[in-house]
């Protein structure tokens, strides 16, 4: 541009003029341009923030939605699992779950539940029916649903299936009531348990039992028999040694003397007079005479003291088994009876223990009441609680050992025999035991005797109660027995 | 030897007094007109009745074990043991018979025992196996009869006496 000659000078200078412009705005174009690239520049830096800054948030979110994403996913598994495991639960539980409504229908029973009442495992459960009562007996389950509707919650409810073969099962429901609404009936859900096999044990138990109180009944008149051989040995050995003495009396009696004198008399008849004031013999027979009746005396004492000795013993004898005929006579049969002397009876029953251990007795009868009961079983229970109140009150070793029958006068139909004494005393834990079959506080007790008079005492409509103001001051057994109209 | 021989102590052992009232009749009895024959002898002529050779004894008596225990140990203390004691088994409600022996044989193992007994709640298997002494101890039962009675008194009271006269003789 510049070292181009032109023709003139005005071109030249033309020329140089629009070089200058051109380079003037070239200059201008520079800088505009150096501007704008400066400007580019630093957009295109804060772009780049932005970006920088989009993709750590685009990252951020990703990594968050990633953990939300395997959160949720855990979760879902773990429920997964978790509806695995209720799934299992309920169908293999050892136990029957059902879902049922007020009107018999079945709306879920786990396969166990089936099972349980001989029902194949794929039967529809909704076309199951309890409303007609085959299975559950309608009043069953009336009573059930009664009680489950006033209770919200039923537990334990005891009752017996009949299954369709005929074979009949106890179960134990346990269930809450599940309200419904105006579209929805409410639900019975529950669980239910076979306890055939408890029941049937317990049965058996109560079998054993029963023969256990048979076989303390039995003790306890072998305990009867046994103080009554006691007795009437004691009073035959005393007999038998009388019996010999009385004859051993009579065979020695000098009533031979006496007859033997008789003779001598006869024989000096003739001098008789001569004979008993010369003769050294004859002389001493006045006194000798006299002698022999003193004697003679004396035998007769004796042996009328060992004969009334006989009578007494034998009226013991008879006293032993006229009680003894009168406990077994009537063998469980309720008949009419005076208190009085059921009570007489027991204490005679009694009496050998009693007189022998310095107890003293007290009588309190009031009244004359008749009861219906069984003879033999209230003989039983007096004579077991006499024999607790004796064994009491020597334990307690007290200065003065009584025992107090009483006769209580018949309210509302009951009269009360009582055996009250004044020995050990039942502490307030021990009262509420001591009915319990086995329960015993005595070294070498057995804990049969008072449960099988509580049960005696039942089975003749009575009750036996007991009362005690604690350990050493004494126990009152209550006898109640149906007073006759 | 006779059993008249020697005084001997005996101790009777039942729950039951007239029991003991019993043992009295038959071991020590109330003898009446001895003094009477001795007239009729002297006077008519009549024969003096054999006298039987009568049972020397003390008798004493225990209502329970426990009071027998005492007794026994008191009279071996003393040094007037007893020869004899009869034990009945069922003695409530203190130590029953077999559980007496026992315990007297502690106190004095020369005793000589009678069992006498109308019922026992333990078996006779038990008492052989407790009771090992078998020497010293024979068994009655009630209802007994004075014959058993006397004679075993006799028997035993004489033996008694016997291992004691050989016993001194060895120690001497």
């Amino acid at each position: 541009v510049y070292g181009v000659p032109y023709a003139t000078v005005w071109r030249t200078f033309e020329h140089a003029l629009w070089v200058v412009f051109e380079d003037a705005v070239l200059v201008w174009a520079c800088f505009v341009s150096r501007r704008e690239m400066l400007e580019i520049c630093r957009r295109q830096d804060q772009n780049q923030q932005l970006l920088d800054e989009l993709e750590q948030r685009v990252h951020d979110r990703t990594a968050a939605l990633e953990n939300e994403m395997s959160a949720r996913e855990r979760t879902a598994i773990a429920l997964g699992r978790s509806e695995e495991r209720y799934r299992a639960l309920v169908a293999n539980a050892p136990i029957g779950i059902f879902t049922s409504t007020r009107s018999g229908e079945v709306k879920f029973a786990n396969p166990y539940l089936l099972k349980l009442l001989g029902l194949p495992l794929d039967t529809d459960v909704t076309q199951l029916d309890m409303s007609d009562g085959r299975m559950f007996p309608i009043a069953e389950r009336q009573r059930f649903w009664t009680r489950l509707e006033t209770e919200q919650e039923v537990r334990g409810f005891e009752t017996t299936y009949t299954l369709h073969d005929g074979r009949k099962i106890d179960v134990v429901i346990n269930a809450r009531l599940k309200s419904g609404s105006r579209d929805t009936p409410a639900l019975c859900e529950g669980t239910l348990e076979d306890v055939t096999a408890q029941k049937d044990a317990k049965r058996d138990l109560e079998a054993v039992n029963q023969q256990l109180v048979v076989a303390s009944r039995q003790a306890g008149m072998a305990d009867v028999a046994t103080g009554v051989l006691h007795n009437v040995g004691n009073v035959l050995t005393s007999v038998n040694i009388t019996i010999s003495e009385l004859l051993d009396r009579l065979k020695k009696s000098r009533l031979t003397i006496l007859q033997k004198l008789v003779e001598t008399l006869q024989r000096e008849r003739p001098r008789l007079a001569t004979f008993l004031t010369e003769d050294a013999a004859g002389r001493q027979l006045p006194d000798f005479l006299g002698k022999i009746n003193t004697h003679l005396a004396e035998e007769n004492k004796l042996l009328r003291a060992d004969a009334e000795s006989l009578v007494r013993h034998f009226s013991h004898i008879r006293e032993i088994i006229v009680t003894q005929q009168n406990a077994a006579k009537l063998f469980g049969v309720a008949e009419n009876l005076s208190a009085i002397q059921l009570v007489e009876d027991a204490l005679k029953l009694s009496a050998d223990a009693l007189g022998r251990h310095g107890i003293a007795l007290q009588r309190e009868f009031t009244d004359k009441a008749q009861v219906k009961a069984d003879r033999h079983k209230v003989l039983q229970i007096l004579v077991n609680l006499i024999k607790n109140s004796k064994d009491s009150v020597l334990a307690a070793n007290i200065a003065d050992p009584t025992i107090t029958v009483r006769i209580l006068p018949p309210e509302r139909g009951f009269a009360g025999l009582v055996v009250h004494d004044n020995g050990l005393g039942i502490s307030q834990e021990n009262l509420a035991r001591i009915f319990q079959h086995g329960f015993t506080t005595k070294k070498d007790g057995h804990g049969f005797g008072l449960h099988s008079c509580v049960l005696a005492a039942r089975e003749m409509h009575g009750d036996l109660a007991v009362g005690s103001e604690g350990p050493g001051r004494g126990a009152t057994f209550t006898l109640l027995l149906p007073t006759t109209p | 030897m006779s059993a008249s021989a020697y005084r001997s102590r005996v101790l009777i052992i039942d729950d039951n007094p007239s029991i003991h009232e019993d043992f009295r009749r038959i071991l020590a009895p109330t003898v009446t007109g001895t003094d009477l024959d001795a007239d009729a002898a002297a006077l008519l002529g009549m024969d003096t009745a054999p006298v039987a050779d009568r049972l020397n004894v003390d008798l004493d008596c225990a209502l329970q074990g426990q009071e027998a225990l005492t007794k026994v140990t008191a009279a071996r203390a003393s040094g007037q043991p007893f020869a004899l004691a009869f034990v009945d088994m069922r003695m409530p409600p203190g130590w029953d018979g077999l559980t007496t022996i026992t315990k007297l044989w502690e106190v004095d193992p020369e005793l000589h025992v009678i069992i006498c007994t109308a019922h026992t709640d333990r078996t006779w298997e038990e008492i052989e196996a407790a009771l090992t002494a078998r020497d010293r101890w024979a068994v009655v039962k009630k209802p007994f009869d004075k014959i058993e009675v006397l004679q075993l008194a006799h028997v035993m009271t004489a033996k008694w006496n016997l291992a004691r006269l050989v016993n001194a003789a060895n120690a001497a």
